[in-house]
């Protein structure tokens, strides 16, 4: 892991560092506190120029990891830390978030659209997220997942 | 997230006005327990003023699929933004809903 940089606390209150050099910020594992980072960093995003569609897949994505780091990493135990490292660029967004728990197995998770799972109502999140952005990735462990999405293009 | 209920006949319009996230789901499905309870057959969510919907908004609207099949009636989703409606594409849930461009084409095949 690497060391931590500008360490931010609580939910990123001033994350304007994360333009062009990477940011680290923990937050706790709450919702409020999730949304409360997505939120600041689509401010961000907006004021660097994003397109509304743009937008729309980093909020899903950034919202669906955190969620799930915050509901199956902390198992919903508002204490413990979640820790996101982030950076935007002209050229990217790039953010990693790593939960408390012990990971997952991120390489055999069900077809969300196979026909005996298109009613099932769990299982679409980590699915979205690696057709919306442009490069996901894990850890060995499961804990940590990287996703990258490319804007240069966009603009 | 705000939803307003009309009817067209035997046809009950659930108009949504937010998003439809892990957020909002609770109260969604609060609503919507009221008309299944009642086995109301005839229903068309009306997503005009719905710009983001996340998995779990994704679920609850699955969720109320089948709930409101198991007593035989259908629902039907109209008004979907593009990029909703993308979502519903990637996730294939365009499969198992019924969806039309507006809510007078929804109403109009019941």
């Amino acid at each position: 892991m690497n060391p931590v940089r500008n360490f931010i606390n609580p939910a990123g209150n001033n994350i304007s560092n994360g333009v062009n050099r990477p940011s680290t910020v923990q937050i706790l594992s709450h919702l409020s506190e999730v949304n409360k980072f997505v939120q600041n960093i689509l401010k961000l995003l907006h004021s660097s120029g994003i397109n509304k569609s743009t937008s729309f897949e980093i909020r899903l994505c950034l919202k669906e990891a955190l969620i799930n780091a915050v509901k199956h990493g902390s198992r919903n135990k508002r204490n413990l830390p979640i820790r996101i490292d982030y950076s935007i660029s002209d050229e990217m967004f790039k953010v990693s978030i790593q939960d408390s728990g012990s990971g997952f197995d991120y390489k055999h998770l069900p077809d969300p659209t196979v026909k005996k799972n298109l009613l099932k109502t769990k299982g679409r999140g980590i699915y979205l997220i690696r057709h919306l952005m442009d490069e996901v990735f894990f850890n060995k462990d499961g804990d940590r997942i990287t996703m990258i999405k490319y804007l240069k293009e966009e603009r | 997230m705000k939803i307003t209920k009309t009817t067209q006949q035997d046809v009950v319009i659930c108009s949504i006005n937010g998003d439809i996230d892990i957020n909002s789901s609770p109260g969604i499905r609060k609503t919507f327990a009221e008309l299944t309870a009642s086995q109301q057959k005839k229903i068309v969510i009306n997503l005009q003023e719905v710009s983001y919907i996340d998995s779990s908004g994704l679920a609850t609207l699955v969720e109320m699929l089948k709930k409101i099949k198991s007593y035989g009636g259908r629902l039907r989703l109209s008004n979907l933004a593009d990029k909703v409606k993308g979502l519903f594409e990637i996730t294939k849930l365009e499969k198992i809903f019924e969806i039309y461009e507006t809510t007078k084409q929804a109403v109009a095949g019941f």
